[in-house]
Parts: structure tokens; sequence; C-alpha cells
């Protein structure tokens, strides 16, 4: 299935819940904290969403390797390569 | 009979050519566990017509490894990567086709790597990942890496492409399988290998990840540039809702 269709559905069958438990609000038997939980579970997941990307990127910049050891031995190679080239009569 | 043919797109790749095709000489054709007198392969060179000579170093190197070892495939003009492609893989003779940069940032020795993975579970694909355990770049500054992560981030929510690096163009792949591949691909630069993978995974093609080291080039110019956030959001985009 296409990927926007995905999400379109998913989030259609979110609102879907979030709307029923908001009409029913008043016959569920609710604390006010928890009431404010269902008022505002949108804006919590979205925040929480955000904050987890934004952990997940931070962590994998933080990881992502340098590699100067390859750098290093691709010099070596180069400078083998163009002596080698040049006695195989290459013109640079 | 070539069993893989390695496509090097070039333009403007006259001083790192000869080094990227010694290089090759020198790890495909050692003797490995895979074949005791190195691995059958051909290069082919799609130059697209580069005023800096370098079609003219692809001839003296003919002259120094054959002919039938280094195809070149010219073009008029500069045509664009995904077209260079199809472009070669015309003439490619190999089983199998594996495509990569000629400006030294993918080194020829993962290639025995590449070609030992595929062989493990016949895969459809294997791609090169600077992403996973392993793999790393060298000569990226911290502002680069935080597009790179983020770019790939959002990639991978949207998309879910079952591949961690989407952007590279480090890859081998099954001739057909790359043949069909690139006839549906429609997009330009860095989006157009994101393409390649996202409808290799919709296809149900199998694929496999090897790690890959990135070195930024030393010689030469990039040839990409410019809008390429917006185009690349873009072309994201364009996926999201027709893949
Ligand atoms: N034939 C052909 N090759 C190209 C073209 N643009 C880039 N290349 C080659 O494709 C490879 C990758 O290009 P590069 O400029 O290094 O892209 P970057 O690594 O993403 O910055 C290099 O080998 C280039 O010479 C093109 O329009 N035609
Ligand atoms: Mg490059």
């Amino acid at each position: 299935m296409i990927k926007a269709v995905e999400w379109a559905i998913g989030g259609v069958v979110a609102v879907a819940i979030w709307s029923g438990m908001l009409l029913n609000l008043s016959s569920l038997d609710l604390d006010a904290f928890e009431k404010h939980l269902v008022l505002y579970v949108p804006l919590y997941a979205v925040i929480s969403f955000g904050l987890i990307s934004l952990g997940i990127i931070c962590y994998r910049v933080a990881t992502f390797r340098d590699c100067p050891e390859a750098a290093e031995e691709l010099q070596h190679e180069i400078e083998a390569a163009k002596e080698d080239l040049r006695k195989m009569g290459l013109k640079f | 009979m070539v069993k893989y043919s390695i496509l090097l797109p070039t333009y403007n790749e006259r001083e790192n050519l000869p080094l990227i095709v010694w290089l090759l000489m020198k790890h495909l054709g050692k003797s490995t566990e895979l074949s005791s007198d190195g691995i059958s392969f051909e290069i082919i060179v799609i130059d697209d017509g580069s005023p800096d000579g370098t079609q003219d170093v692809v001839k003296q190197l003919q002259q120094i490894y054959g002919s039938e070892k280094i195809v070149l495939r010219p073009r008029e003009k500069k045509l664009g990567l995904g077209t260079a492609y199809v472009h070669g893989l015309k003439y490619a003779k190999g089983e199998f086709i594996i495509i990569m940069d000629a400006d030294l940032s993918h080194h020829p020795k993962f290639i025995l790597d590449f070609i030992r993975k595929q062989k493990e579970k016949d895969y459809d694909i294997v791609t090169g990942s600077r992403y996973i355990d392993h793999g790393g770049v060298y000569g990226w500054d911290l502002k680069r890496k935080i597009i790179s992560r983020g770019a790939n981030y959002v990639a991978q929510v949207l998309l879910r492409p079952g591949a961690s690096d989407l952007t590279g163009s480090f890859r081998l792949y099954k001739r057909d399988v790359l043949q069909r591949l690139v006839e549906s691909c429609i997009s330009k630069g860095y989006v157009f290998q994101m393409e390649m993978l996202v409808r290799a995974n919709r296809a149900n093609y199998t694929l496999a990840e090897v790690p890959i080291t990135f070195v930024d080039r030393v010689y030469g110019q990039s040839k990409l540039g410019g809008n390429e956030i917006v185009s690349y959001v873009m072309g994201l985009l364009k996926l999201f809702i027709s893949t």
C-alpha cells in the first residue's frame, strides 16, 4: 500500500479513537488528571515523537564513525598507484 | 564470460579515473577464496563529454589494461547519473552490475564484501551502507553529519524502505533487477538512488547491506550541489505519495 495512504488511515483511526473518548468523557468515570490526559493526548504524542526523534538523530550523529584510517590507507594506495601507473606509461 | 560489470559514470574525473581503475585491478585481481585468479570483471566508463580530457585518460588506460577490460561508452554531453546507468547497462556483459562513483569515495576493496554477501543468500541487491556498524565517513563536519542523519531519519520514518543507506551509490545488482528498476525510476540526483531502493523494497526484491567507509573526494569537485536539500525533500514527498 502507498505509504501516504497508510499514514492517512493511521491518522483517521487515531482521531476516531480520540474523538470517541472525548464524546464519552462525561460518562467515563475519570478524575481531573485523567481527563487532562485524554484532552491533551495528541499534543503529548506529538511532543514525545519529536523528542524521541531528536534523541535518535543526536545519538546517530554522535556515533557516526569517522574513519581516518580509511583515508590514510587510501592515500598510501594513491601514491603506489601513481608510481605504478607512471611506470606503465600513463601520462597524468 | 564476464561475471561482474562495473559501471563508472564520470564527469571531469581525469585525476581520479586512473587511480580507481588501478585500485579495481589490485583488489579484484588478487587471489581470494572467491577465485584463485581474481574476479571476472569489466569496467564500463560512461563519460559525458568531460572537458578535462577524461576520455583521453580512458584511452591511455585501455592501452595498459586492454579495451576488453576497460570499455568506453561516452555520451555527447552531461546528461545526469540516472541515464548514465541506463546507457552503461546497455553494453554491460556481466551477470551482475556494480555501480560506484569514480571519485575515490567508494573503495573497490568493498566489492569483494558485496560479492561474498550476494552469494550468501543469492540476494538481488547488495548495497553499501555508511550508517551501519563498521561503516563510516571521512572528511565530514558536524553540519554535514547532522543533515545526513536527519535527512535519513525522515526518509526512514516516512518510507520504511528496509535499507539504512538510501542515498548512497555503491551497490551490486543482479542485471535484470537493475534493468527493471532503472526503467521505473524517474528521479534525479540523490533521490534517484533512494527511489531505486524504495521501489526494490516494494517489489519484494531481496536486499542485503555491507558496511562501507566513505572518504570524501580528494581530487576534483562534487557535481551535485545547489538546492540539494530542497530537491531531496520534494523527491521524498513524491515517493511518499507514490510508493
Ligand atoms: N556520466 C556522468 N557522470 C556523472 C554525472 N554527474 C556526476 N557524475 C559522476 O558520478 C559520480 C558521483 O558524482 P559526485 O559529483 O562525486 O557526486 P557526490 O559524491 O554526490 O557529490 C562521479 O563519479 C561523477 O564523476 C553526469 O551527469 N554524467
Ligand atoms: Mg562524490
